[in-house]
């Protein structure tokens, strides 16, 4: 299992680069219409880089289409997921050294 | 873990698929209560401790309908390179792994840290031929399914989705 700053069990941590990215995958040409939309929605420009920012385009997005709300569902599984991984490894490596 | 391809990357995000989906009331309590009995019968059939339907989304796998999964964290879903159930969705057919253990996709998946071992999985495919998610058990222990088993868990998935065809949202 690959374990280091950023990755935990090959899976990164969802930013607002990896939502467009799923976005454009289902979306295709008219993605760049939809993403502008969940944009305005969340009050972002699409170039943050913070956990807070993927939250606020994660509320966003569950609350648009459904298609779109089942992606922003995807996402937060993929969020949650690592934050419960990376919480389990942090609490291994402190409790070993 | 196991490699996705872009193929497989493109046919699980297909709108059409994920439209199929999202013609389901996903969220009415009904339905998750009727597919939490679904998973329970399940369990209870093949004597395994964990059962239930997982609905495979373009980047992650959303668990509707559980029996057992709470003492393991009773986590939502999984990121699809996590998720057991893929194996069932990319090919559209059955899927048993005896042992993640041994399995050369699956060694090092993290649901082995949390006491898993065995999974066998169906399809789900709607009426209209898309295949949505998967109906599965796991053991925390090594198994071998037998072909009854898997015509229990056959019938268990043609239930899910009859089930699931009663709450469209039109």
């Amino acid at each position: 299992m690959t374990t280091n700053a950023s990755t935990v069990a090959g899976l990164t941590r969802p930013d607002v680069a990896e939502a467009r990215r799923a976005v454009d995958r289902i979306y295709g040409s008219q993605a760049a219409g939809i993403w502008a939309e969940l944009l305005v929605a969340a009050g972002l420009d699409g170039t943050e880089t913070d956990p807070a920012a993927i939250d606020r385009l994660l509320d966003a997005m569950r609350s648009a289409a459904p298609v779109t709300a089942l992606c922003g569902e995807a996402l937060a599984i993929r969020v949650v997921s690592y934050d419960r991984l990376a919480q389990a490894h942090e609490l291994e490596r402190s409790t070993t050294s | 873990m196991k490699q996705l391809t872009d193929a497989d990357l493109d046919a699980f995000a297909s709108l059409d698929r994920l439209r199929a989906l999202a013609a389901y009331d996903l969220a009415h309590p009904d339905l998750i209560e009727e597919l939490d009995a679904i998973a329970a019968h399940t369990a209870e059939q093949i004597c395994q401790p964990i059962a239930l339907t997982n609905l495979v989304l373009d980047t992650a796998t959303l668990v509707k309908g559980s029996y057992g999964l709470d003492e393991y964290g009773g986590a939502p879903g999984a990121p699809i390179e996590w998720s057991l159930c893929v194996r069932a969705v990319r090919p559209g057919g059955d899927c048993v792994i005896p042992d993640l253990t041994l399995d050369p996709e699956e060694h090092d998946n993290p649901m082995i840290a949390m006491g898993l071992r065995s999974y066998a999985g169906t399809p789900l495919r709607t009426l209209d031929g898309h295949v949505i998610g998967a109906h599965c058990v796991l053991g925390t222990e090594a198994h071998d399914f037998t072909a009854s088993e898997l015509a229990v868990l056959r019938t268990a998935a043609d239930e899910v989705v009859t089930t699931l065809e009663r709450y469209g949202r039109d």
